[in-house]
């Protein structure tokens, strides 16, 4: 038996669940790099002697392919465990970087964008999912808060990466161009063997564990929190499954909108303000991205995941219409409106997964997560082609400043209130797509919260995958 | 980390896993330390000048 098999991961009775976040965290704080790739923007540039455009392109794919390695990798993610996704993840993310490395040193454009945003970008998606549904095993009474824990990691890694490839890059050359290899190279050892640290560290519950003292709530009428489980096949059959896809689109595009555009849009709003401080505000908007992963997250366990995205897209909708009519008020207006928005942006990735469990239950939740990731792929095409697309017309009819964001602005007022919407049309997922008990009905009474159904011999395997 | 307990035919591996664990909590800790600290010098520029 594999030290990577599922079946050595299953941890002992007694085994303190504290021990799994940081395993996960190792993951997503290394593939958060992925949102510091921009450093190497300029070097790479330089190195080719290209535009921005093709070297732009490295970081699409990596976005792309996470999308679509979340998407269609999930299911196996649930079957073969955590460790060996993670193990995967971290051959995948260091090995993107040493072929990068690679095309570097050829000077092989192609070569980049097959291992940075290949290959790595496989390393993104699988990586990603890995630890959510163990994490949501691990703490049935505190989804939120665990599964925000991991997520935010993938907001911090771009915080630790920023500086280290900083250093790098002024560590190996004297020209940042002159650099990238050695950094790649570093980069994808360190990377590598921190992932593969996370992946032995992993463990999954044994079958029928919950927290000690934790009683699975009650399913009362209309209560959000279902009692059976759905495979991934049949959640997208379901309405929900579409509802919350369209949820979070609205959600990331608004932010994400910012996100890419932070920089150049203070410097309009404000003409006094430096190209310094408009990093200062790029790193304060990394922060609030990264804390409301987990303290959004962790607020939804007490007031609900449909109440937490009401005030996502309700707040998030009233912060945008304040922004387009009085950001140019004062920076600090400005700093705390954006602010705000950007931690929204971060907690509606991180409460997504309890989302997702609370509707569909354990025993796929990965796989279900991973499908529902492609929403971001979406979201981060429509969201900077809204904001720069009006930003270049508004641009091109003589407009500047601040006024050339007041429609997208105003744009972005609107894509909330559809999420808002979709929102509220969120209902329990009918009892017809939930697996059958041991007696063969759709009885809902045995399966409870981290307690994956065991019935059909199909349905054993995803349920031993559902410990992941 | 007092209730870990390492019982059964992968005790050894367990407690492996949980020094591993506790090693990980240190590094991720100093890790984030490391970025927040980079970046919140940077934040002073923004309001600063």
């Amino acid at each position: 038996m594999s030290l990577l098999d599922r079946e050595r991961t299953i941890a002992p009775r007694g085994y303190n669940r504290w021990l799994i976040p940081p395993a996960a965290l190792a993951v997503h704080l290394s593939i958060g790099e992925i949102y510091a790739f921009s450093v190497f923007k300029v070097p790479l540039k330089d190195h080719f002697g290209t535009g921005l455009t093709p070297i732009g392109i490295i970081f699409s794919i990596a976005i792309g392919m996470l999308g679509l390695s979340a998407a269609f990798g999930g299911r196996w993610v649930e079957r073969a465990g955590p460790r060996k996704a993670m193990a995967l993840a971290a051959v995948c993310w260091g090995t993107g970087f040493l072929i990068g490395a690679l095309g570097v040193a050829t000077k092989q454009l192609w070569i980049v964008y097959l291992g940075v945003g290949f290959i790595g970008g496989i390393g993104l998606g699988i990586g990603y999912i890995s630890p959510v549904s163990t994490l949501i095993k691990w703490f049935p009474d505190r989804p939120g808060m665990a599964t925000g824990l991991a997520i935010m990691g993938f907001g911090g890694g771009a915080l630790i990466a920023s500086p280290l490839e900083a250093k790098l890059l002024a560590t190996f050359a004297d020209a940042p161009e002159d650099a990238i290899v050695g950094s790649f190279l570093v980069l994808g050892v360190v990377y590598f063997v921190a992932m593969m640290l996370g992946a032995m560290a992993i463990r999954v519950p044994p079958d029928g564990w919950k927290p000690e003292g934790y009683t699975p709530r009650e399913r009362g009428a209309g209560s959000m929190i279902s009692a059976g489980n759905v495979t991934a096949t049949n959640a997208i059959k379901t309405p929900q499954f579409w509802l919350l896809w369209t949820v979070l689109f609205c959600n990331v595009t608004a932010g994400i909108g910012i996100l890419e555009q932070a920089a150049p849009m203070i410097q309009d709003f404000f003409g006094s303000v430096t190209a310094a401080a408009a990093a200062g505000f790029v790193g304060l908007l990394s922060l609030c991205n990264m804390s409301g992963r987990f303290g959004w997250s962790t607020t939804s366990d007490f007031i609900g995941r449909k109440p937490t995205y009401m005030m996502y897209l309700g707040v998030g909708a009233v912060c945008y219409l304040l922004l387009a009519t009085v950001g140019t008020a004062s920076v600090a207006v400005f700093v705390v409106l954006t602010g705000i928005i950007l931690s929204f942006y971060g907690g509606g990735f991180s409460t997504v997964p309890a989302y997702l469990k609370d509707l569909f239950g354990t025993i796929e939740v990965g796989a279900i997560h991973g499908r529902l990731l492609t929403a971001w792929s979406a979201a981060g095409i429509a969201g900077p082609l809204i904001v720069n697309g009006l930003a270049d017309h508004e641009t091109s009819v003589g407009k500047s400043g601040s006024d050339l964001y007041t429609t997208s602005l105003f744009i972005m007022v609107g894509v909330l209130l559809v999420g808002f919407v979709a929102n509220l049309m969120i209902r329990p997922v009918n009892e017809r797509f939930h697996e059958p008990a041991d007696d063969g009905t759709r009885s809902d009474r045995f399966v409870r919260d981290g307690e994956p159904a065991r019935a059909p011999a199909a349905q054993t395997t995803m349920s031993t995958g559902g410990q992941s | 980390m007092s209730d870990m307990t390492t019982h059964g035919h992968d005790g050894a591996e367990a407690k492996g896993s949980a020094t591993l664990a506790m090693f990980l909590w240190v590094a991720v800790v100093c890790a984030l330390a490391y970025g927040l600290f980079n970046t919140l010098t940077k934040v002073v520029d923004l309001f600063t000048g």
